[in-house]
């Protein structure tokens, strides 16, 4: 088709082994655009709300959007929709890398794969030529080794997502991996496939994507890349030293967690683990995801010592989460306990938040060496590596911490140790320090999240304006323009990224000029709206807790910093957000507000 | 006084410097006087906006952790147990 | 006159001069379809834009039974698919793989400078593709120069 979609998705049912090539829903697609949007309400239209996440009703969605393959900038991208088994609630993750672009190009917007293989599967993808093949010898295989033997099997052209031993074993925050160091992270995505038996994608593709209005399209992205190149943060510093370059100003304003915010969130040795050090340490060179300006990745190698390790990132979540929340500051172990996130396929925010509630847990005394197998002290490096490496495997205690903190925290008698929100860990950002993150963790529609609807911008970085941390007012209403924004950017195929540097106006104009649509700004956002209110339908029809933060936050207040004496006011936004989204006081989407989006 | 430089502003053509200490000046206004005079172009054209009413567009000035604009902007007053962090506009997550 | 040049230190392997040179060709984003394809060398940690040299002696000039390939004033080797009858053999004769052919193109392609402004230059993110005059590779041999006077520049100052 001309419009940025290619008007075709796959439908695999792996008990039947049945595989259906079915023309896109228009209607659905123009509803909800794509990728986030499109595959949750794919998933919604066809899933029970209270299905098992790890059982035959959860589908996996893997769906692009229409800007997905295009040269709109950081294209990249894709979505994994399906319920968390993390957290009961909708999950969909998002990766950036090759692998959309090449299912678009081989001739699809997405695959829905239904039910439970009996044996393990891999789909193998060259254009028209679609098959499910056998993955016996790669089962337990981890994310590269699993890569790399896909590239012999099919051809090095091939562009692979796939899953390691801990997708296999239900490790729940089990991301799924493409392009071996992209990930579809938070959520477990990865323990879904891994329930289904599906251990990989391989796909190549010789098509092409078209847009409706090629030249006004062609104006549009060359805009909107030119504005990434000019913005001093998309064009200079994001380049120069990728997302860690965070650590010295969200510890600048005190709000960098410490110790899974025992100790607030002011680590004195934040600089050994910044962006700057990293930087000139470790990094090889900037890697840029399909048709990205920015190129915010960066390989990077610990060239000696006990960690020794070579790989892609830390991202700056998984800095924070393996250093001061860990209070580690050696930048060898951070990286390295990254790295074998990505070879083992799983979300490194989760992961060390997890070691560091075990670190709370040890040092209080709910668990003892005896759990451990070893001492798990705050700042122990080694132990830390240790302790993500078993969980990577699946051994000893790894086999709990692979449950995530909050299941983990529970079993001991803690639960308010687990610096979660719906059971899924908070990053890098303390809630008490900077009050609009908090509002956005405890609404999120995927548990504890940073990406849905990024408050640190306008609280921190002063994008697209300065606004005061510590304070709640205006916050709500901000909140809710982000959210719908970002699940608008999500559902185009485009990197939230961009939006550091282009807006609604850059983003719905791409997307009018790529589709064929007349409609207004407004109206395109309107769509970011929708999808939320989708989500929040689905998660409340399942069953998910309400809206809320850990206690930590609420009640124990900031020992020292510019946020000294203070505790998140959650409750000063919560109602004032809820009244901004036309939803009830308890925070449920009225028939009203769900009819006057069209959501049937 | 304390003064912190982030990100590129380390860059040798920037200020070469990751920390360094001086009297407290009177106010913001004046630290930025004193660090453009010492490092001149391209520092110098980074502290102030155009009309010398507010910081520059790609700057993030800091007191003790609180950005110049929530306190009293170029005019806030310095004490010498100030903590000032200069970070150029930056962003990632 | 102008040549691409590329500075492979510079390429963080985005594709998108691949995706600007399908669409400036075809109207369509397709890698398969462009002139230029990045190669990406992961144990070496490298990545490598190629794309047709315009060689002095192009054997695929050379080997065109119907005289369909000659060379525009802008120094790029082209096409004139009025004269060109599909028959590949200039896809074989070239050395250096930089033709191609694509069903949906229905027809041989290789770089052409997009008539003078090549697109792949113009919107890479890093500037490891560049469009500029040879002399330009002066820069690079100056970089040679500046090791010489660092070296001997500190044997002096001892």
């Amino acid at each position: 088709m001309n419009n940025g979609y290619i008007g075709r998705i796959l439908r695999i049912n792996l008990k039947n082994g049945t595989i259906r090539k079915e023309p896109l829903n228009d209607a659905n697609a123009s509803q909800y655009v794509g990728a986030r949007g499109l595959g949750t309400k794919y998933f919604c239209d066809e899933c029970d709300p209270a299905c098992d996440p790890l059982g035959p009703g959860n589908n996996l969605v893997i769906m692009t959007g229409p800007l997905t393959g295009t040269a709109a900038p950081s294209s990249g991208r894709y979505n994994a929709v399906a319920k968390s088994p993390l957290t009961g609630t909708i999950g969909a993750a998002n990766s950036g890398g090759h692998f959309g672009p090449e299912l678009k190009f081989a001739g699809y917007d997405g695959i829905i794969f239904e039910d439970i293989s009996e044996k393990p599967v891999y789909l193998y993808i060259n254009d028209d030529e679609v098959e499910l093949r056998d993955a016996s010898h790669l089962w337990g295989r981890d994310v590269f080794d699993t890569t790399e033997a896909l590239y012999e099997e099919c051809g090095s052209n091939f562009r692979v997502a796939c899953i390691s031993a801990a997708g296999e074993n239900g490790v729940l925050f089990a991301g799924i991996m493409n392009d071996k160091h992209r990930a579809a992270g938070r959520g477990g995505m990865g323990a879904v496939m891994g329930s289904k038996k599906l251990k990989a994608i391989a796909v190549k593709g010789t098509g092409s994507v078209k847009v409706a209005r090629p030249e006004a399209f062609f104006n549009e992205i060359v805009e909107a890349r030119d504005s990434l190149r000019a913005h001093p943060v998309t064009g200079a510093g994001l380049s120069a030293y990728g997302t860690m370059i965070l650590v010295n100003i969200v510890n600048g304003v005190g709000g960098l967690p410490v110790n899974n915010g025992s100790e607030g969130s002011l680590f004195p040795n934040a600089d050994e683990i910044s962006g700057e050090t990293l930087t000139a340490r470790h990094l090889i060179r900037n890697k840029g995801c399909f048709g990205c300006p920015i190129g915010c990745g960066r390989l990077t190698e610990i060239k000696a010592g006990a960690f020794k390790s070579k790989g892609e990132g830390p991202e700056y979540e998984a800095g924070w989460s393996f250093g001061a929340d860990c209070g580690i500051d050696d930048l060898g172990a951070v990286c390295n306990a990254n790295f074998l996130c990505n070879q083992y396929g799983i979300d490194p925010i989760t992961m060390g938040a997890t070691v560091a509630c075990a670190m709370e847990l040890y040092k209080i005394g709910a668990i003892t060496e005896e759990d451990v197998g070893f001492p798990l002290h705050f700042g122990d490096a080694a132990a830390m590596v240790r302790a993500t490496e078993m969980t990577c495997k699946g051994e000893g205690f790894g086999k709990i911490m692979g449950l995530g903190s909050y299941r983990m925290a529970e079993k001991y008698g803690h639960p308010e140790l687990s610096m979660s929100v719906k059971k899924q860990e908070m990053p890098a950002y303390d809630g008490r320090a900077i009050q609009g993150i908090g509002l956005e963790y405890a609404t999120s529609n995927r548990g504890g999240c940073h990406v849905r609807g990024y408050m640190i911008s306008p609280e921190v970085l002063g994008i697209p304006q300065a606004m005061d941390p510590l304070t709640t007012e205006n916050k709500p209403a901000m909140l809710k323009v982000f959210q719908d924004l970002t699940a608008l950017c999500d559902a185009s195929g485009i990197c939230l990224f961009t939006t550091f540097g282009i807006g609604l106006k850059e983003i719905a104009g791409m997307y009018r000029e790529a589709v064929g649509s007349d409609e207004s700004d407004e109206e395109i956002l309107l769509k970011g709206e929708r999808i939320w209110n989708l989500e929040k339908r689905f998660n409340i029809a399942a069953g998910v807790e309400k809206d809320t933060l850990p206690p930590r936050l609420l009640r124990e207040t900031l020992p020292s910093g510019p946020a000294k004496g203070r505790v998140n006011e959650l409750y000063t936004m919560l109602a004032e957000y809820y009244a901004a989204r036309g939803w009830t006081k308890d925070g449920i989407p009225t028939d009203n507000k769900l009819e006057e989006l069209g959501i049937k | 006084m304390t003064i912190r430089f982030f990100a590129y502003y380390r860059d040798p053509e920037y200020t070469g410097r990751k920390e360094m200490t001086m009297a407290a000046p009177h106010t913001v206004r004046d630290l930025g006087d004193a660090l453009c005079s010492q490092f001149g172009s391209p520092f110098a054209e980074e502290f102030f906006n155009s009309g010398r009413t507010a910081p520059g567009d790609r700057i993030i000035i800091m007191i003790n952790g609180r950005r110049v604009e929530f306190l009293d902007g170029l005019d806030t007053l310095l004490r010498e147990s100030d903590v000032v962090q200069l970070f150029p506009v930056v962003a990632g997550g | 006159m102008k040549q691409l040049l590329i500075k492979p230190e510079k390429c963080i392997g985005c594709r998108t001069c691949e995706l600007m040179c399908s669409f400036g060709h075809y109207n369509q984003f397709n890698p398969k379809m462009a002139n230029v394809k990045v190669f990406e060398y992961e144990q070496a940690a490298v990545a490598i834009p190629v794309m047709c040299l315009q060689c002095e002696e192009p054997s695929c000039m050379k080997v065109c039974p119907v005289h369909a390939i000659s060379r525009d004033a802008s120094g790029a080797v082209t096409i004139n698919y009025g004269k060109c009858i599909g028959c590949k053999m200039c896809l074989n004769a070239c050395p250096l793989g930089n033709i191609s052919y694509h069903p949906a193109a229905g027809r041989v392609f290789k770089c052409d400078f997009c008539g003078g402004e090549p697109k792949c230059a113009r919107h890479c993110p890093t500037g490891a593709i560049t469009f500029t005059d040879t002399d330009a590779t002066d820069e690079r041999r100056q970089a040679v120069g500046d090791r010489y006077r660092d070296l001997i520049g500190e044997e002096a100052a001892k």
